[in-house]
C-alpha cells in the first residue's frame, strides 16, 4: 500500500523543511525560497519563517505538499536478510552441523586505526546487549585489532585455517576504504585462496549491496549487532560445509 | 534530468562504437572484460554502447554491481542498463528484485552472492536491469562459460570499481580499460596513472624457452621457483611469498638466481622489502602468472622496472583499447582537451576511444592477431 507523509491529517503529503540559501535577506527572499521548493516538485508551499542569519544568508522554515508516495513492501533494502537465531541455537547449529569450532579472524585493515567497530562485533563483552563472537563456545575468534596490513590478515587466516575473515573500515575520507577493501580481495584472488573464506565487511558506510560490488560475501552497516553477524557466519559456513 | 556534470545518460556515437567493436571482433575475443581505473570511469557506458550499436547476441554480466539508479559511494546517477531483447544476462536474484526487471530465467547457478543466487536469463521486456554477477573470479569464469553455452556470441563483463581481476586470462580473453577524469586529482595524474597502468597490464610474456622450463613445475602448483645459470631449479620452501620479501631476496642471492617465478601475488610490501635487501644493480628476471596478480600501484611497478629488474608474465593480457571519459567532479574536462591529452599519453600502446563524444585515436601499427596464447582453467 502506498504511504505519504503525515502533516496535519493522514495522507496529506505535507513535509516540513528547514534550509539556508546563500542570499541576503530582502523582501524577495520568501519568494525565492517558495519557488525553490516548487522546483523540487512540492506544491501548496508555505514559508513559515524566513530570516537573515548572517548578512549574506537567509534561513527558512517552510511547508510543502507532495503527491508522491511509496509502498514500503515494494522497497528492497540494501541490508542483508539473515535468518534470526539466538546465541544458543547458533552454537548448537555449529556443533551439530560443522562438528568443530568455527574459526574467525577479524581486523580493521591498513591505515584504519578505529577498533571500536570490530571490537563491538568480536569482543567477549559484546555490544547492544549481546555477546561478541569471542564469547561463543563454538567459535574460535581472533581479533587482530586495527591497522593490520592485508597481507598480515591473509597470513593469519591461512595459518589458522579460518572459515571466515571479518574486515572493518571506518575511515572513508577520499574513499580510502574502497582502496583497502578491493586490495584485500585482489590479493586473495591473486594468491588463489579467495574461495577458502567467507569474507565479511562492516563499517558505517558499508551496506550489503555495496559489499557485493566490492567482492565480499556479506556487508554490515551501522548498528550491526554481534548476533546478526554470528547467525550469518554460522549459516553460511554450515551451508558451504554441506555443499562441499 | 539536470544538465551539466552527470556520469550518466550519455548517448554513444555510433561510428566510434563501431570502430571500437571492429577491434574487439578482429581480436577474436569472446569474453571481454571492461575494467575501470577508478569508480565512475565509464565502464558501463562502454558496455551499453557496444550492446546498443553492434548486431550481436551478447552475454552480459558484472563482477561488481551496475545499472542501479544511484551510486552508493558518490550518490551520482549511474548509467542504467537496458539490454537489447534477446541479450543473455547473468545477474543476481536480488538485483532482479531490486530493479523489478522481468526476465525469463533460463538457469540458476549455484553461486550465492550477498544479493542471492546468480541467475541467467534472456532480456525481453523493456526496462532497466541491475546487473551484478558472481562474487569470485572462479565463479565469473564459470558464469561466462554458461552464458556462452546459452548462445552468447560475445560476453561483456562489466568490472567492479577499480578491480583488475576480471582482466586475467584465467577469466576473460580481451580487455578494454576505461580511464577518465576521475582517475586523478589533476590531468597530469590521470595521464600518468593511465600510462603506468597500461604498462603494467601490457607486461611482456616470457620466452617460449622459459615457459617450457616452468611447465613441469607449474603442473605441481609451484609457489616460488629459482632458476640459475648452472641450470639448477630450486623451489623455495614457502607457501606464499606474501610478507617474505627479505627471505626471498636472501634466497635469490644464495642461489644465484637469474629468474624467479612467483606463483601468487606481488604486493607493495614484498617489493619494498625485496628491493631493499637485494644488492643494487643485481640483475634478475621475475616471472608472475599474469598482470592481475600485481596487487600494488602501477607507479611501484614502474619503479621496480626502473631499478633494472625485469618483470614478465606467463599469460599476457590482450588489452584492446582504452576509453576516455572526460567526466570528473565538480566540472568535467572539455572533451577534446581531455581526449587529446589522454591519447597523447597512451601513445601507440593501444587505440583510444571516446565513445560518447565521438573521438578515436588509432595508432599506426595494425592490431596484431594471434599473438597471444591464452591460458585457461
Ligand atoms: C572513537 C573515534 C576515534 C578514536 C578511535 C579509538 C579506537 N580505539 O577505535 C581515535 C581518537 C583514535 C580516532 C582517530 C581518528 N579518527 Co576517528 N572517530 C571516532 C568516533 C568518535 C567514534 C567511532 C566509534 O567508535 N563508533 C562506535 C562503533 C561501535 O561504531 P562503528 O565503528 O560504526 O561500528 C559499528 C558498525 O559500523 C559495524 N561494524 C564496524 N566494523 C565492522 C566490521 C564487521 C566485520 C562487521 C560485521 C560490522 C562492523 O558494527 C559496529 C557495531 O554496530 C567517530 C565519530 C562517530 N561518532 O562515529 C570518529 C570518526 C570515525 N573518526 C574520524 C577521523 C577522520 C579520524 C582520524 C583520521 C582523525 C585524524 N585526522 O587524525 C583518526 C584516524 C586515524 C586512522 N589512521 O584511522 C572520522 C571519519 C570521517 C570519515 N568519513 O572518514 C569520524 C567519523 C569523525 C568525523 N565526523 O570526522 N577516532
Amino acid at each position: 500500500m502506498l504511504v505519504r507523509p503525515y502533516g496535519d491529517t493522514r495522507d496529506d503529503g505535507v513535509i516540513q523543511f528547514s534550509f539556508t540559501l546563500p542570499i541576503a535577506y530582502s523582501i524577495k527572499a520568501a519568494d525565492v525560497g517558495k519557488q525553490f521548493l516548487e522546483r523540487l516538485g512540492f506544491h501548496t508551499v508555505g514559508i513559515a519563517e524566513c530570516k537573515a542569519i548572517d548578512p549574506e544568508y537567509t534561513f527558512y522554515v517552510a511547508y510543502g505538499r507532495t503527491d508522491s508516495g511509496i509502498d514500503p513492501d515494494a522497497v528492497k533494502g540494501d541490508y542483508l536478510e539473515v535468518e534470526e537465531m539466538d546465541y544458543y541455537s547458533i552454537n548448537a547449529l555449529i556443533k551439530e552441523k560443522l562438528g568443530r569450532k568455527l574459526s574467525v579472524v577479524g581486523a580493521a585493515i591498513e591505515s584504519d586505526a578505529h577498533t571500536v567497530g570490530i571490537d563491538a562485533i568480536m569482543n567477549m563483552k559484546g555490544f547492544a546487549g549481546n555477546y561478541g563472537l569471542e564469547r561463543y563456545p563454538e567459535m574460535d575468534a581472533l581479533n587482530l585489532g586495527s591497522q593490520i596490513p592485508c597481507a598480515q590478515l591473509l597470513k593469519t587466516a591461512l595459518e589458522r585455517d579460518a572459515d571466515a575473515i571479518l574486515v572493518s573500515q571506518i575511515v572513508t575520507q577520499k574513499n580510502i576504504h574502497v582502496q583497502h577493501l578491493t586490495q584485500l580481495i585482489e590479493l586473495l584472488e591473486a594468491e588463489g585462496v579467495r574461495e577458502r573464506f567467507v569474507i565479511v565487511v562492516g563499517g558505517p558506510r558499508i551496506n550489503n549491496a555495496f559489499a557485493k560490488e566490492l567482492g565480499y560475501d556479506a556487508g554490515f552497516g551501522p548498528r550491526t549487532t554481534p548476533l546478526e553477524v554470528a547467525a550469518f557466519l554460522a549459516q553460511e559456513v554450515v551451508r558451504r560445509h554441506e555443499e562441499a | 534530468m539536470t544538465g551539466g556534470a552527470s556520469a550518466t545518460e550519455a548517448r554513444p556515437d555510433a561510428a566510434t562504437v563501431d570502430a571500437l567493436y571492429d577491434i574487439v571482433a578482429d581480436s577474436g575475443s569472446r569474453s571481454l572484460a571492461v575494467i575501470g581505473l577508478v569508480k565512475n570511469a565509464g565502464k558501463t557506458t562502454v558496455v551499453n554502447a557496444l550492446m546498443a550499436n553492434c548486431p550481436h547476441l551478447f552475454g552480459l554480466t558484472s563482477l561488481g554491481l551496475d545499472g542501479e539508479r544511484t551510486d552508493h559511494l558518490t550518490g551520482l546517477a549511474k548509467p542504467r542498463i537496458s539490454p537489447p531483447p534477446g541479450t543473455l544476462v547473468a545477474t543476481t536474484q536480488g538485483s532482479l528484485d531490486r530493479s523489478r526487471y522481468a526476465m525469463d530465467v533460463l538457469e540458476v547457478l549455484p553461486f550465492l552472492t550477498p544479493l542471492g543466487r546468480v541467475v541467467i536469463g534472456r532480456a525481453g521486456a523493456a526496462g532497466h536491469v541491475e546487473v551484478s554477477g558472481p562474487t569470485t573470479l572462479a565463479e565469473l569464469r564459470a558464469t561466462i562459460e554458461r552464458l556462452q553455452a546459452h548462445g552468447a556470441e560475445q560476453v561483456l563483463v562489466d568490472g567492479a570499481i577499480n578491480r583488475i581481476g576480471s582482466a586475467s586470462p584465467r577469466v576473460s580473453d580481451g580487455v578494454v580499460v576505461a580511464s577518465g577524469g576521475m582517475v586523478g586529482d589533476t590531468l597530469g595524474d590521470v595521464l600518468e596513472t593511465t600510462a603506468a597502468t597500461l604498462d603494467m597490464l601490457l607486461l611482456p610474456a616470457v620466452s617460449d624457452e622459459t615457459r617450457a622450463q616452468l611447465a613441469p613445475f607449474l603442473a605441481q602448483g609451484a609457489r616460488a621457483l629459482s632458476f640459475n645459470d648452472r641450470g639448477e631449479v630450486t623451489p623455495l620452501a614457502l607457501e606464499s611469498v606474501v610478507g617474505e620479501g627479505v627471505t626471498v631476496a636472501r634466497e635469490v642471492e644464495r642461489l644465484n638466481t637469474h629468474t624467479l617465478f612467483i606463483g601468487g601475488a606481488l604486493t607493495q610490501e614484498f617489493v619494498d622489502d625485496f628491493t631493499r635487501v637485494l644488492p643494487p644493480r643485481r640483475e634478475l628476471r621475475v616471472v608472475v602468472r599474469d598482470a592481475t596478480v600485481l596487487v600494488l600501484p602501477a607507479a611501484s611497478v614502474r619503479r621496480f622496472l626502473k631499478r633494472g629488474l625485469a618483470l614478465e608474465v606467463l599469460a599476457p593480457l590482450r588489452v584492446l583499447a582504452v576509453t576516455a571519459n572526460p567526466f570528473r567532479l565538480p566540472q568535467p574536462y572539455q572533451p577534446k582537451i581531455f581526449f587529446d591529452a589522454l591519447a597523447g599519453a597512451v601513445g601507440d600502446r593501444v587505440p583510444v576511444f571516446d565513445v560518447v563524444n565521438g573521438r578515436a585515436s588509432l595508432p599506426g601499427a595494425p592490431i596484431q592477431r594471434g599473438l597471444f596464447p591464452t591460458e585457461r582453467g
